[in-house]
């Protein structure tokens, strides 16, 4: 820049808002240029008009600082406490905390990684038999067959019978129209008499 | 290229760049640096009293930074409420008792960023209605009926429209930044500090922000029109 140039739009700004200091040149040539002086002279009044306006346009604090009763000094004495432990127990205490977690998280992922107890039932059902197994079910079966043809042969202690009177399951007259009713009655005695 | 000396009638582009407290209280009524760092040593030896002296020279100021960036009296206060709190509490843990001021503001300026995301969720889950602040003026928050009485109230709400729409315009960074140079009246400096980053970048994304600002003609002659 020499004497004769204006002062750019950007260093106007610079010097309107005291991000910086004119140099001697500038300054010889804000005071023989009314243009240039003008120009930052307006910007530096606007933005100080600004920061005023905002200030008379604000409203007032009505509300008063409520402080806790200790003092200052008192209250802020474990942070000061703090401040002041030695840097290596510090770090040891970082560190046991750290293996705490660590600790803690690998108990809680045994805990939820445990493979099951028993097999997922489509394993399961899929499983080939074996001889062993078919023998023992077929065992099962044949002495549940025997106990019930033993229960089948074996008549009423006598004792029931006399409290029974007729141990024939057949339907007298009576317990036929009893028990009954007419349309169930046709198809049982055509049953019986075919 | 030489930078020149700072003359004691310094020419009016001069004026804002390297001030120094004067001494005894500052122009704008609040005692010197060294004065209140006093204080905050006095604080942290545990006297209640220079807490309070502190609470008491920054309250309006968190109080304005606050409502700002929310537009609403009961959070702002509510915001208040929580950085005193927190300065109170954290007190000890301030080992530049010289930067409190700084230190109070970044606890202000994630407070308020917190206030504005819980505001969010609210909103985003109907808890709350999205509405129109009610302007300074207006207690109760009637809205805009009363707004047409006085002709305050209408130069106010079109004021804050007009800074609603230069909020549009500039990048969420450059906005936040803008706002605590101009609005909240924070250094270069102390906005690095409170924002957690370099000079540099808060010199650039202000550089950025003046330069829409001054391209933002409404706001611009609405500012002019006011000021004559």
């Amino acid at each position: 820049m020499n004497a004769r140039e204006h002062i750019s739009e950007t260093r106007q700004a610079e010097l309107a808002a005291g991000l910086a200091v004119p140099t001697a040149q500038e300054l010889a040539h804000l005071e023989a240029c009314q243009t240039c002086a003008r120009e930052v002279q307006s910007l530096k009044e606007d933005l100080r008009a600004f920061g005023r306006m905002a200030q008379e346009r604000a409203p007032a604090s009505s509300a008063t600082v409520h402080l806790p009763a200790a003092s200052p000094g008192r209250l802020s004495s474990p942070l000061r406490r703090r401040a002041r432990q030695d840097p290596v127990i510090r770090r040891q205490r970082m560190f046991a905390g750290f293996a705490l977690a660590a600790a803690a998280a690998a108990f809680m992922l045994t805990l939820l990684g445990r493979p099951y107890d028993t097999e997922p039932l489509h394993m399961a059902h899929n499983k080939p038999v074996t001889q062993q197994h078919l023998q023992a079910g077929l065992d099962q079966d044949a002495h549940f067959i025997a106990q019930v043809k033993q229960l089948e042969q074996n008549p009423l202690p006598s004792m029931v019978t006399d409290l029974i009177g007729d141990v024939d399951n057949s339907l007298d007259d009576e317990e036929f129209i009893l028990f009954m009713d007419s349309e169930e009655g046709d198809v049982y005695m055509k049953a019986v008499t075919s | 290229m030489q930078k020149p000396e700072l003359s004691r009638n310094k020419p009016f582009f001069l004026e804002g760049v390297a001030r120094k407290p004067e001494q005894g209280m500052l122009p704008n009524g609040t005692p010197p640096p060294e004065a209140v760092t006093q204080l905050v040593l006095q604080a942290q030896a545990g006297e209640r009293r220079a807490f309070e002296e502190l609470v008491q020279l920054h309250h309006e100021r968190i109080f304005r930074m606050a409502w700002y960036r929310l537009r609403s009296k009961a959070d702002a206060e509510d915001v208040v409420q929580d950085v005193f709190l927190k300065a109170f509490r954290k007190l000890s843990g301030l080992e530049k008792p010289e930067r409190f001021g700084s230190w109070l503001s970044s606890i202000a300026f994630n407070a308020i960023r917190d206030e504005g995301r819980k505001r969010k969720l609210r909103t985003l889950f109907f808890l709350e209605r999205k509405e129109d602040e009610p302007s300074p003026g207006e207690e109760g928050g009637k809205g805009e009926k009363d707004a047409h009485g006085t002709m305050e109230q209408v130069l106010t709400n079109d004021f804050w429209r007009h800074v609603e729409r230069l909020s549009e315009v500039l990048g969420a960074r450059e906005k936040e930044i803008f706002m605590l140079r101009f609005l909240d009246g924070l250094e270069i400096k102390e906005i690095a500090e409170t924002i957690g980053r370099s000079e540099g970048t808060v010199k650039t994304s202000l550089h950025r922000a003046v330069m829409k600002f001054r391209k933002d003609g409404t706001l611009r002659d609405f500012l002019h029109e006011r000021a004559l």
